[in-house]
């Protein structure tokens, strides 16, 4: 190989590295597409988790022995879900995900939450001022939960080198307002193998 | 015939910072990011622009935006762990700083501490927590790679993990935390000025008892001299205030070089660094609140955690200098043996590369202090004062905390004066 050949091929190399560095390429995806970059908990956890939940939940017996016994579906009211993980995990998505799948469902009726509810209490206060008399909605006829969802989400990481496993539990409880009971369990858990590469360019 | 590089001359990475030093000295942390966003940064020097970013927004009260900076580091970190061919080769031909900066072993625990911090001050104790567990595998990480305390523990990371699981109401998580912050600041003792602080080993009592660890609870009450001990706060439907003091600048690496003559007349250069204090005229701060005070002890001695780090890499620096010393003189001579002008002109190009890797995270404070007043439940003035060589140097306010039974309640204050 002549000397200026090799020179050639390594500037060309080089630009090619430089150009493929420097332009974003976008690619769309399904929302159902597993990509796993980092080993972080990431959407696809999340989906996992809340279909697997709401699936267990539905199927349960305290549905229809709620319906039997007061003769209308339970109201549920999303508590607090603690992340007591590594890593800060965004616990909305999936609450709203469990949430929406519920409500859709027909069987169990939401009442919304602590921080919303304030806002629509304002709005209502609003309308006894300025809405028409007919419109008005009147204060003190909110529906009260009957259970509560609670929740943590733990992780065990056990790593050594390069190589992390990642053990990942969520746990979900329905507890009865009126008395304390338990009324459903659900659990969850997620196992990944994360290997981390030892060498870049 | 010895040739020593003028100070100025290499301390390439600490010169660049002085503008964001004086925005710091003039208590202006805005103008500070500025001069930091303009400055720019290579791209791989980016975890050094983000972690300083994260420490200037902090300081400036930009707390949710500190923390997405400092997260941001942690990724970037992450990604440049992986060892990099072209970048080892050039920095075993040209110099260390062609490596991509991903911190060293403290600096990367500081991450999490100064993270934990910006979520206790808003309360967030259940985000502080992931923080908390997040040092936990960073330094399990680290003692699987070094044997040495001083690279592989971090005593204030495990004492502050302890006050969030203690926070919390984990008990045992806490005990274990504080037993291993005990550990970490008597092995760290041996090397540079830090002891085990005072609120520690009240700690250690009271928490060996409330978990039923009564031997230990007496050993450590002999040990530190402990007659009577203050209760847990949450046994008392009492809650605590938590004011932690960053104070000064941590030190700054200048570097030493060596040139010297070769018997074939070439130079053999080799550049290690070196760190050096920067001024602070404060000596301590003192929390008055509820017409009392109380002193704040040192918990993290940043700066001699640093000069302790370096000496025991510095073997390992210095190696890498060397053989890259001894390959660039070989290339050198052999161009000599060719042609007389080529040699001297390599020789000059392996001299004038050769430099220390002199990066450090330089808005990092040289010490963390901390004060705890337990307090009944209420409202709160809360004043710092700053205490100089000779007395207060300034009084500052850090505003009305809410105190609830059972809970602490965390503020933190960044101080540099030079």
């Amino acid at each position: 190989m002549s000397r200026t050949l090799v020179a050639t091929l390594v500037l060309a190399t080089a630009t090619i590295l430089a150009v493929g560095g420097c332009s974003t390429k976008v690619t769309r995806m399904d929302v159902e597409e597993v990509k796993d970059l980092s080993g972080a908990w990431n959407d696809t956890d999340s989906r996992l988790v809340s279909e697997e939940m709401v699936a267990d939940m539905l199927e349960r017996p305290w549905v229809a022995r709620h319906t039997q016994a007061t003769g209308r579906p339970p109201a549920v009211i999303v508590g607090e879900i603690r992340n007591l993980s590594h890593e800060h995990i965004n616990v909305n998505t999936f609450v709203a995900d469990i949430e929406r799948a519920l409500i859709n469902s027909g069987r169990v009726e939401f009442v919304a939450s602590k921080y919303e509810r304030q806002e629509i209490r304002e709005e209502r206060k609003d309308q006894d001022l300025n809405a028409r008399e007919d419109t008005r909605k009147p204060m003190g006829q909110e529906l009260g939960a009957d259970y509560m969802l609670k929740g943590t989400i733990n992780t065990i990481i056990d790593a050594s080198g390069k190589t992390q496993v990642r053990y990942y539990q969520v746990d979900l409880t329905l507890i009865s307002l009126a008395d304390n009971r338990k009324v459903w369990l659900g659990q969850k858990k997620i196992k990944k193998l994360v290997e981390r590469s030892k060498l870049r360019f | 015939m010895l040739a020593l590089c003028g100070a100025a001359g290499c301390a390439g990475h600490a010169r660049s910072f002085q503008k964001i030093e004086r925005c710091l000295a003039e208590q202006d942390p805005r103008c500070g990011l500025d001069a930091l966003e303009k400055r720019g940064t290579a791209g791989r020097d980016e975890v050094l622009f983000l972690l300083d970013r994260a420490m200037l927004l902090r300081a400036a009260g930009q707390l949710e935006e500190s923390t997405r900076s400092f997260e941001a580091a942690k990724v970037a970190i992450e990604q440049r762990s992986a060892l990099s061919v072209t970048e080892q080769t050039s920095s075993l031909v040209i110099n260390d700083t062609t490596r991509s900066y991903v911190g060293e072993p403290f600096e990367q625990v500081m991450i999490h501490v100064f993270e934990a911090l910006n979520y206790l001050e808003t309360g967030a104790v259940d985000a502080a927590r992931v923080e908390a567990l997040q040092v936990d595998v960073r330094l399990r990480e680290l003692a699987d790679r070094y044997d040495e305390p001083i690279l592989a523990e971090d005593p204030f990371s495990r004492y502050l993990a302890g006050l969030i699981y203690e926070d919390e109401g984990e008990w045992s998580d806490a005990m274990i935390s504080y037993r291993l912050a005990y550990e970490a600041y008597q092995a760290h003792a041996d090397r540079y000025p830090i002891s085990v602080p005072r609120p520690l080993q009240v700690d250690l009592v009271r928490m060996a008892a409330r978990v039923g660890l009564a031997d230990e609870a007496r050993r450590y009450r002999s040990e530190f001299g402990i007659e009577r001990c203050p209760p847990l706060p949450a046994d008392v439907g009492q809650g605590e205030l938590v004011v932690f003091v960053s104070n000064g600048l941590a030190p700054v690496k200048t570097a030493e070089s060596v040139t010297l003559p070769a018997p074939s007349g070439l130079l053999v250069r080799v550049a290690l660094p070196r760190y050096e204090d920067r001024p602070n005229a404060v000596r301590d701060a003192r929390v008055r609140v509820d017409g009392r005070e109380a002193d704040t002890v040192p918990v993290e001695n940043i700066a001699g955690l640093a000069k302790a780090t370096l000496e025991a890499r510095l073997p390992g620096i210095t190696t890498r200098a060397l053989a890259r010393a001894a390959a660039k003189y070989a290339a050198a001579r052999e161009a000599q043996k060719q042609n007389q002008l080529a040699g001297f002109l390599l020789n000059m190009a392996a001299v004038l590369s050769e430099q220390a890797d002199t990066r450090s995270w330089l808005t990092l404070p040289a010490e963390i202090r901390m004060a705890r007043i337990p307090l009944a439940a209420g409202e709160y003035r809360v004043r710092l004062d700053v205490l100089g060589e000779r007395g207060v140097v300034e009084r500052l306010d850090l505003g009305e905390v809410t105190i609830r039974p059972g809970k602490k309640v965390f503020r933190s204050r960044t101080v540099y004066r030079p």
